[in-house]
């Protein structure tokens, strides 16, 4: 096995360097059934004494039939990798989606377990007591006061500053209406009814002000897809993250908590074991 | 792409017509390990000639493996990136409410997943080959 290729290909040109690859068979299944296959049509070939010897198509063929007969092959073991991989995927997103659930989760429904807590949720309720538009019928009846606020950031709406009280099936601002006298508006939304449409920001020096988002709703009485603005701010946390994080609560809201299961390690790579 | 590649290894495996006794020395060689052809056409498919042919199909499933794998990588990634985000934006009100947030999962290595592969070439028998 030691004498030299006397072909050059540019992948495996011939040099001071170069290594002989170990050609020591086997090459698998489904390559020696071809090479079986091409010593067979060979031997019938020396048979048929009219049969063209030197064709050069002949040859392009018992290579193509070699290379088919790796690709066969090369194909199993791409697909179990690519297998492996995808479980590896899954077992991450799958993590992930628990990890954003539990935190969203434990942050909802430490009402009666935690004081700070708890005093956040009654300011909330007290603030949505207030609120000018108090929310669709569902809202009014399933007015719970335990809603925890999961995020509590500042936002610009219009000229006025105020803040944004997010739990996990609410949206509530609280902006000053007049600066001087102190009187404030309380508006409030309820995330499944609301779509969130990030503008992007003007380009222009003149106006500097980072993105902003529209809260919208479906119009009755119109044809469907119609949607109306309702409301318009700027979230000091960022527009996309706000978006992304009104998405993930909508996510937990609409999934069932039995849909993943885990076991005390978590992960699905535990499932399959 | 394929046939083009089928033509380079093609043409680079023709030798030049060859005498009875030019035979003879070439038949020696490791040309001689798998007879396809007889002289003086394409006098066999020599055991370097396959194990490049081998290399090439590999290098080939290599890219196709890397490049749908990176994919996955990136969505995964993503999805990571978004679940990052979530977790800065709650810090704070874990901190507020001075609770444990849950801690990440711990990342697990791919070799830790189960290869559900056996290479085909370990179920051969090499003397069948060589004799």
């Amino acid at each position: 096995m030691s004498s030299p290729c006397f072909f050059t290909h540019t992948n495996f040109a011939l040099s001071s360097t170069y290594r002989i690859p170990d050609v020591m068979p086997p090459w698998g299944p489904e390559v020696m059934a071809a090479l079986a296959s091409l010593e067979i049509s060979c031997e019938n070939t020396q048979a048929d004494e009219s049969c063209d010897k030197f064709s050069f198509e002949r040859s392009e063929n018992s290579v193509a039939i070699i290379i088919a007969a790796f690709q066969k092959q090369n194909d199993l073991e791409q697909g179990a990798r690519l297998g492996r991989k995808n479980m590896q995927v899954m077992d991450r997103l799958a993590k992930m989606l628990a990890h954003k659930r539990n935190s969203i989760v434990k942050i909802r429904d430490c009402y009666a377990r935690n004081l700070l807590a708890a005093k956040a949720a009654d300011d909330f309720h007290a603030f949505r007591l207030k609120s000018s538009n108090i929310g669709s019928l569902s809202d009014v009846m399933d007015a719970a006061t335990n809603e925890v606020p999961l995020i509590i950031c500042n936002v610009l709406v219009g000229q006025t500053a105020g803040v944004c009280y997010i739990t996990h099936s609410h949206v509530l601002f609280n902006t000053q209406l007049m600066p001087i006298l102190g009187r404030n508006k309380v508006s409030l939304f309820s995330i499944m009814d609301v779509e969130v449409t990030i503008n992007t920001p003007s380009k222009s020096i003149l106006n500097p002000l980072p993105a902003s988002l529209s809260f919208t709703t479906a119009v009755f009485g119109r044809k469907s897809g119609t949607r109306e603005e309702v409301y318009n701010f700027i979230p000091s946390i960022g527009a996309r993250r706000f978006a992304k994080f009104i998405e993930v609560l909508k996510d937990v809201a609409l999934e069932d908590p039995e849909s993943l299961k885990f076991s005390a390690k978590g992960g699905l790579i535990y499932l399959a074991t | 792409m394929f046939s083009l590649q089928v033509r380079l290894f093609c043409r680079s495996l023709f030798i030049p017509p060859l005498s009875k006794d030019s035979y003879a020395q070439h038949n020696n060689s490791t040309l001689g390990v798998y007879p396809a052809f007889q002289f003086p056409a394409l006098p066999t498919l020599d055991g370097h000639f396959i194990s490049q042919i081998k290399t090439l199909c590999r290098e080939n499933m290599i890219i196709s493996l890397v490049k749908t794998a990176s994919d996955l990588e990136s969505y995964a990634r993503e999805y990571e990136i978004s679940c990052g985000n979530v977790e800065q934006l709650l810090r704070p009100t874990f901190e507020m409410y001075k609770l444990t947030p849950p801690q990440l999962p711990m990342p697990v290595p791919l070799t830790a997943y189960p290869l559900d592969f056996r290479a085909p070439e370990g179920n051969l028998v090499v003397i069948e080959l060589y004799s």
